[in-house]
């Protein structure tokens, strides 16, 4: 039984692609979606610049979050938005302890390699390709 | 040209010490100024779609914080609701923990960028300690503004 998905974001078409199909399948299951987006950790020292590229990102990621809540309220899925910063992987490793989802659903270009997501989810992972009605983003899938 | 959050919140709608306690009347208490104002026209409308959002996600977004949101015909324009609860509120948070710092905010359904954009940079401002930590301690409305027109300058 399915009740709890976590969709992990980018910036990605392909994450686009994921979230539709999560949806999808949410209002399908009834189940609730956990929206995920991981900043990964800034290696630069901190001046006016480097925060104010790091604010720009941040905001970019909850535009994206919102964009797909947006989207869930119009389908009636239940949905929380997690916006982490950190080791991606680090992050993802807490976020499945935390939570505990029954199924993942990410983008085929997300910010860890496929192999490494299966190894890491004791859940069941699908990867969503981009799609022609999701092409379009700033990032080659 | 987007607008900055310290322009989207009417000065009349900055609640320094909510009265309510429970979410739906925090919610009313918020949206009352901005009805007042003439910004929402129909307050039974704004407040379903609030309550119906709230049904569906936790607006609490953790540390404290609550961003209630609706995009909705009751909504002449995209304006905001700053309140303060010291005893916080249950906004379903994630963390579990109260929100002592609650925006609400309302949009009509034809700004959707206006209204994502505003969410975002709202949720971005509020992850920051200095700013949510100036906030609970903001002793006037001038203050608050301050601190919002400081912060949003990155």
């Amino acid at each position: 039984m399915i009740e709890q998905i976590l969709l992990w974001l980018d910036d990605s078409a392909a994450a686009r692609a994921a979230a539709t199909w999560a949806l999808n399948l949410a209002q399908h299951l009834s189940a609730r979606v956990y929206a995920l987006y991981i900043l990964p950790p800034e290696h630069k020292p901190a001046t006016s610049r480097t925060r104010k590229v790091s604010t720009e990102k941040e905001e970019k990621a909850w535009e994206l979050l919102y964009e797909v809540e947006d989207e869930a309220f119009n389908q009636n899925v239940r949905i929380s938005l997690l916006l982490e910063s950190g080791e991606p992987l680090e992050r993802f490793r807490e976020i499945l302890t935390g939570y505990n989802p029954d199924l993942i659903v990410v983008g085929t270009a997300g910010p860890l390699s496929s192999e490494e997501i299966i190894r890491q989810s004791p859940q069941p992972v699908v990867f969503v390709k981009k799609t022609p009605a999701h092409a379009g983003n700033n990032k080659e899938d | 040209m987007l607008k900055k959050v310290s322009e989207l919140l009417p000065r009349t709608a900055v609640i320094l010490e909510l009265a309510a306690r429970e979410k739906g009347a925090v919610i009313k208490e918020l949206a009352a100024p901005l009805i007042q104002a003439g910004f929402v026209t129909d307050e039974n409308q704004f407040v379903s779609a609030i309550l119906r959002r709230e049904n569906l996600e936790s607006t609490g977004i953790g540390f404290g914080v609550a961003i209630p949101h609706a995009r909705t015909d009751a909504a002449v324009t995209t304006v905001l609701a700053f309140g303060r609860s010291s005893a916080g509120v249950d906004f379903s948070s994630l963390d579990g923990k109260p929100s002592h710092l609650i925006f609400l905010i309302a949009s009509p359904e034809t700004m959707k960028r206006e209204y994502i954009w505003t969410l975002a940079k709202l949720s971005s401002l509020l992850r920051r300690d200095e700013v949510r930590t100036g906030l609970l301690k903001a002793q006037t409305v001038d203050e608050v503004y301050a601190l919002i027109e400081r912060y949003e300058r990155y």
